[in-house]
């Protein structure tokens, strides 16, 4: 071994001299054996691989790694799989416990509730829609409907003591948006328009007596009920035209005639006028006698709104101040205590009389 | 002391010098390490990715170690074989890639020579640099080239990896430290012990010499 090479550095800064980097060629012998020796590996003969052998042994090594990783992959995939209709199960299944724990509570509240905006959010987006895919039908019973249930809440409301007027006007203007649509001049339209003035007006009649509004504010909203109420009366339906043209034949309402309803013991000014308007210009007598609700129904022209003819298609609500029905009324009043056609005394069939259920005239 | 520029200028020099380059340190190991990352997860792209960038070199040190041509391909091919199946175990530790590679292929290298027995098998002349040499310089010089080969392979690993590098691949010091991941520095000692070692196993030693004929791996 040479002694001068004892130094690593030195012996590098030789090496690069004799042996430079990235070079082939190879020194000739030296008097320095470290030197030669590196050299010696120099000149190792080493064979560069062929194109050929390359991909060989590529194609080998692809081989092993195949081996090796597509089992893994198709599991993988499976997993992946698996897992993507686990989330799609779990989210499907997220969203329909929802809809059920919810959507009954949001469709439940009233003002005040922290779901009550949702509600009416939900119900503006379906109106919105109804409007775009141009359905009259759909967005008129749509806007009924709205109608309705502004009516239902104002009445639970004003059941409770509180009154908002912002949902009359809601209700009224939804009555006067579906009535601008020709589609609610179906009967089934009508009733359900005649069933939430109905509701609207207790709500209002209500508020008065308990005192829950100024009565200005009652006044006006009254006002504006009875303004969503004219257009059904002045277009009847063609089914309806003989009622009203006998209705046009009746003596105009009287004040005195609407005092004496005695589901309305304490009519007001502003309510009684309105409400009973169409009631006894087309049916006069229909306060006392109950058939003629069914008779007034097809046509239910403006009527139905306030007299007995009210009660089988009003909202089965308790409402003390319509409640009363003719056996509420006094004794001597006959118009009130009227019997129905299918119960006067005449009648042969309930009659004393009656074969069978007499005694035993007509039995052999 | 007064700094002028030149005294600044000395400084930075000393600190140029003394710190380790980009290259020493290997700007490409993070993209090596993404390729790698990609290979696990079972990217074919990115394995052929590595095996391109090491296929020579590797294929170089095997062949430097075995001096059969055929047989240096097979253990080449071995080599990848096997770092296939460790790809998934392997585990970054700092150090560069390509000296885990290298470890392989010294392994595989070791274990061909375990299946083959003796060192002495007949050398492949065909590649020797000499284009015209004589029958008796052909001999002459595959003996003394099968010699260099056993000795190098009495080395210990890194001793081997360093001087294949160093003067079979013709890597620089920094290369070579780049490679290995270690400093260019600790390269230049290692490599000096190593051909101290070989040396000695050559000849320079005269008991050494009777020990590299005929022995075995």
């Amino acid at each position: 071994m040479s002694e001068q090479y004892s130094d690593p550095d030195l012996l590098a800064k030789r090496l690069d001299q004799v042996l430079p980097p990235d070079s082939i060629k190879t020194p000739p012998e030296t008097p320095d054996a470290l030197v030669n020796t590196a050299a010696s590996l120099a000149k190792l003969p080493v064979s560069a691989l062929s194109p050929q052998m390359i991909a060989r042994i590529e194609t080998r090594m692809f081989e092993a790694f195949d081996a090796q990783h597509l089992p893994h992959r198709r599991s993988r995939m499976v997993r992946v799989e698996t897992w993507r209709w686990m989330q799609t199960g779990l989210a499907a299944s997220a969203a329909a416990l929802l809809f059920f724990i919810v959507a009954p509570s949001v469709s439940a509240s009233l003002p005040g509730s922290p779901l009550y905006p949702i509600k009416r959010q939900v119900e503006q987006a379906h109106l919105t829609l109804t409007q775009w895919m141009g359905d009259d039908a759909a967005r008129s019973a749509l806007l009924l409907d709205l109608a309705g249930r502004r009516a239902s809440e104002s009445l639970t409301l004003v059941e409770r003591g509180v009154f908002d007027a912002s949902l009359i006007e809601s209700a009224v203007a939804s009555l006067e948006s579906a009535e601008s649509s020709t589609a609610s001049s179906t009967v089934r339209l009508r009733i359900r328009h005649a069933e939430t003035l109905l509701v609207l007006d207790e709500v209002i009649r209500e508020a008065s007596v308990e005192e829950l509004a100024e009565p200005g504010v009652i006044a006006a909203l009254a006002e504006a009920l009875d303004n969503a109420a004219h257009p059904v009366t002045l277009s009847p339906p063609a089914d309806s035209e003989a009622d009203g043209d006998e209705a046009t034949e009746q003596p105009p309402m009287t004040e005195d005639a609407a005092v004496s309803l005695p589901e309305s013991p304490t009519p007001t000014e502003t309510t009684t006028p309105m409400t009973l308007s169409g009631t006894l210009a087309t049916t006069p007598s229909a306060t006392s006698t109950p058939p003629s609700t069914a008779a007034a129904l097809p046509s239910l022209t403006p009527t139905p709104r306030i007299t007995n003819t009210r009660r089988p298609t009003n909202t089965p609500r308790s409402n003390p101040t319509a409640r009363p029905t003719n056996t509420h009324r006094p004794p001597g009043d006959s118009a009130a205590t009227s019997v129905p056609p299918g119960q006067s005394g005449d009648n042969p069939g309930q009659s004393g009389d009656n074969p069978g259920n007499g005694n035993g005239g007509g039995k052999p | 002391m007064q700094i002028t520029p030149e005294v600044v200028g000395a400084l930075f020099l000393v600190l140029m010098v003394a710190a380790p380059s980009e290259s020493d340190r290997g700007v490409i190991e993070p993209e090596i390490a993404e390729y790698i990352q990609r290979a696990q997860q079972g990217d074919r792209e990115a394995l052929a990715v590595l095996y391109q960038l090491h296929i020579h070199a590797i294929h170089r040190y095997v062949a430097a170690r075995i001096g059969i041509v055929e047989d240096s391909e097979d253990v080449t091919a071995e080599v990848f074989v096997a770092m296939v199946k460790a790809l998934p175990a392997y585990r970054p530790t700092g150090a560069p890639f390509a000296a885990w590679l290298y470890r392989i292929a010294s392994a595989q290298v070791a274990n061909y020579y375990r299946k083959h027995g003796r060192l002495a098998r007949e050398q492949d002349v065909d590649r020797l640099q000499d284009p015209e040499p004589s029958p008796e310089e052909l001999f002459q010089d595959a003996e003394k080239l099968e010699m260099v080969r056993r000795a190098l392979n009495r080395l210990s690993e890194e001793q081997q990896i360093i001087l294949v590098m160093r003067f079979v691949e013709r890597k620089s010091h920094a290369e070579v430290a780049s490679s290995l991941g270690k400093s260019v520095a600790a390269v230049k000692t290692l490599q000096h012990r190593a051909l101290i070692a070989l040396s000695e196993l050559l000849g320079t030693s005269q008991k050494s010499r009777h020990y590299l004929r005929g022995s075995r791996e």
